[in-house]
């Protein structure tokens, strides 16, 4: 009961201070609403020629379909750079084998008996029996904007394909069924959906480092953690407080966050998943031991900052939270390995399907605790109340 | 209970070379106000932080209610109210949430409108931290250290950096405690607030106690009755004449005052009043008072408790 008297005090006085509230409330949502603005157009390809492989048949349907790609892959403003090869077990294997290197943005599989497919159905149809259309398979790369943008447009122009169907054979043709198997789960790329989990990330490396940190460094500079350590409260409970202060703010922060995202940016990710909940609680704990770190090195506020800025910029932007951080150079590719963000912002991305992390979840878990553990063993070492 | 609340003998803290508390000993009365005097760096903070649980000693012991402790735990803290030399408070909390904020760190308390009463701040209960004055805010410390009704107040320089008036005011408090049964330790370097307020002074000068007792015991041990200080440039041959009439004159050449102690105030002045003619010196100021602790301090170390 005391203790949360106590987490009240502590939290109306942060609510009070306009500063702290802009900065940990405001401005987060305000982050949110510019990177909205700017990144997903970015996302869009424009002029982009894609570079396919066609795996085709011998027949009249597969023929059209060929001839049509062929023609897309002409001239200065070609859509395409088309590759067609005879479809068979090898082929797909090795174009696959491509598509997951990058070196094409997607593959596009003629099946065989397609014409014969073609033929059945169209005369099934005809005397009035339902059953499944052919299937082209097309193969795209998970999370590869390039693939999606790719598979988008082959999937626009099959759509098309079917009505010119329908002039040449007087059959009504619903559709030739574009089956995506997709080297992954997910088949679009929604901006929202990859940055909503960052910016949780972000509220909470905020509150971590100048929330708890600065916060900290702050009360024991001035003396009032001493003032409070002279009086019967014991040590642990004071902790506890002011960790339970900070959680309010952290819930709050995240529900500020979220609202945002689902009503006004329509996210389709669930706040309240497994995944999403576990890697928020893991993001907490290892970002506020991480300001428990900060508040122990630091001897004045002065100090504070300076440590706190050193940490903000490479951790915040070399995390993955804005954009996947791939391919960098190796002089700052090591703040990225050792950076707990990036395991942080990579695993929920995974964990919810978005992206796929380049690492196992078991290292995506790991190593934010071991960050936890470290930061937590140093505090307990060096963090004194006592001390001004 | 013991007669003395709290004794502490043999107290050592040695940083590195630096004797911050060298064998420091004595016993507090109860319901006594204690103040340990001296000049910046003498010691008294260190001493009071080792009492009140802030910094461990290196050596002596520590009987606190009869009992001797380790270190003081929260056992003691429940009995013990400290205000710290510097004390900062949470500037978005009103005067009546932080008194409400430190209640709860204890397991009992007053009430919070009689402490608002006590320190004389109840229009400013809802007032910000933020905004109160100086010496409003040393009140609000001092009530904050009341709050857990403790037997022993530690009081570390409470007045200082506060004008006269305030200062008055922080001194009527700590009357009224000690009308209350308080104990009160405290420390100052200045030397009318330990001779107005205490019943026990000790001096401390570099990390030892060099004398105690009550303020006038301590002043007449001087064995003057007045001192008459005078604003001049003095010269050797001034000085030597002095002496020479067993005055045991005492210069400040930096800030041109000469200190005189004297039983006979008539002859003493009249001899000045003459030398200064004769040497064609200019008195400017003219000072004749009785002794206080400042001149304990001074014929104990030669030097100023302000110099510091």
């Amino acid at each position: 009961m005391r203790t949360l008297k106590l987490t009240n005090y502590i939290f109306k006085s942060l609510a009070r201070d306009k500063l702290d509230l802009f900065w940990l409330l405001i401005f987060p949502v305000i982050l949110l609403m510019i990177l909205m603005l700017i990144f997903p157009s970015l996302y869009e390809p424009k002029n982009i020629t894609f570079s396919i492989t066609l795996l085709s048949q011998k027949g009249t349907f597969s023929e059209i379909i060929e001839k049509v790609f062929g023609e897309l892959s002409k001239g200065e403003n070609r859509i395409f750079q088309l590759l067609v090869l005879p479809d068979s077990r090898d082929n797909l294997i090795k174009e696959i084998e491509k598509l997951k290197t990058r070196k094409i943005n997607l593959v596009v599989e003629i099946p065989e008996n397609f014409d014969t497919q073609m033929l059945n159905w169209f005369m099934l149809k005809s005397f009035g029996m339902t059953t499944s259309p052919p299937c082209i398979n097309i193969y795209s790369l998970k999370h590869d904007v390039a693939s999606e943008s790719a598979y988008l447009t082959v999937k626009n122009i099959l759509q098309k394909l079917e009505l010119e169907f329908i002039k040449k054979v007087g059959y009504e043709l619903r559709k030739i069924e574009s089956e995506p198997e997709i080297v992954g789960t997910r088949a679009t790329f929604s901006y929202i959906d990859f940055i909503y989990p960052g910016i949780v990330i972000f509220v909470i490396f905020m509150t971590g480092l100048f929330g708890i940190g600065l916060d900290l460094t702050w009360l024991k500079e001035r003396g009032i953690l001493k003032r409070i350590y002279v009086t019967a409260f014991p040590k642990s409970k004071f902790i506890t407080s002011y960790i339970i202060s900070k959680l309010y703010l952290i819930i709050l922060q995240v529900t500020l966050i979220t609202l945002m995202a689902k009503f006004v940016y329509k996210t389709t990710i669930n706040p309240l998943s497994l995944p999403f909940i576990g890697y928020t609680l893991l993001t907490i704990l290892c970002l506020s031991s991480l300001g428990f770190f900060l508040a122990s090195v630091s001897k004045s506020t002065t100090s504070a900052n300076a440590i706190s800025q050193i940490l903000n910029f490479p951790l915040q932007f070399l995390g993955g939270i804005y954009f996947p951080v791939v391919g960098l150079p190796w002089a700052i590719r090591w703040i990225v390995i050792i950076n707990p963000i990036t395991y942080l912002a990579s695993g929920i991305r995974d964990a919810l399907g978005i992206m796929k992390s380049p690492y196992p979840l078991s290292i995506t878990i790991a190593v934010p605790i071991i960050w936890t553990i470290v930061c937590l063993i140093f505090t307990l070492k060096r963090f004194r109340m006592e001390e001004v | 209970m013991a007669d003395f609340i709290l004794e502490v003998e043999n107290l050592k803290k040695y940083y590195g070379t630096v004797k911050a508390v060298d064998g420091v000993s004595f016993k507090v009365k109860q319901g006594s106000i204690f103040t340990l005097l001296g000049p910046n760096g003498a010691g008294k903070t260190t001493t009071i932080e080792i009492i009140e649980g802030l910094r461990v000693p290196d050596d002596g012991r520590i009987i606190f209610m009869g009992e001797e402790i380790k270190r003081v735990e929260n056992k003691q803290k429940e009995y013990i109210g400290v205000s710290l030399q510097e004390t900062n408070l949470i500037p978005y909390l009103t005067v009546r949430e932080t008194l409400d904020m430190f209640k709860t760190l204890f397991p009992r308390s007053l009430d919070i409108d009689d402490v608002l009463k006590m320190i004389s701040l109840e229009d400013k209960a809802n007032t910000y931290i933020k905004n109160l004055s100086g010496g409003q805010k040393q009140r609000l410390v001092i009530g904050l250290a009341m709050i857990n009704d403790p037997l022993i107040l530690f009081l570390d320089e409470p007045t200082t950096g506060l004008d006269p008036q305030a200062r008055r005011n922080t001194w009527d408090i700590l009357l009224e405690l000690k009308r209350s049964g308080k104990t009160i330790i405290l420390t100052t370097h200045y030397m009318e607030e330990a001779e107005f307020l205490s019943d026990w002074v000790c001096i401390m000068d570099h990390g030892k106690i060099i004398r105690e007792g009550d303020p006038q015991s301590l002043i007449r041990a001087l064995e003057k009755e007045s001192l008459i200080e005078v604003e001049l440039e003095a010269n050797s041959i001034m000085l030597e004449k002095l002496s020479s009439a067993g005055l045991d004159p005492v210069y400040d050449k930096k800030h041109k005052r000469l200190l005189l102690k004297t039983n006979d105030i008539l002859t003493t002045t009249e001899l000045l009043l003459r030398l200064s003619k004769e040497n064609s010196l200019q008195i400017k100021d003219v000072v004749i008072r009785q002794p206080n602790l400042e001149d304990v301090f001074l014929s104990l170390t030669g030097r100023s408790l302000r110099e510091e």
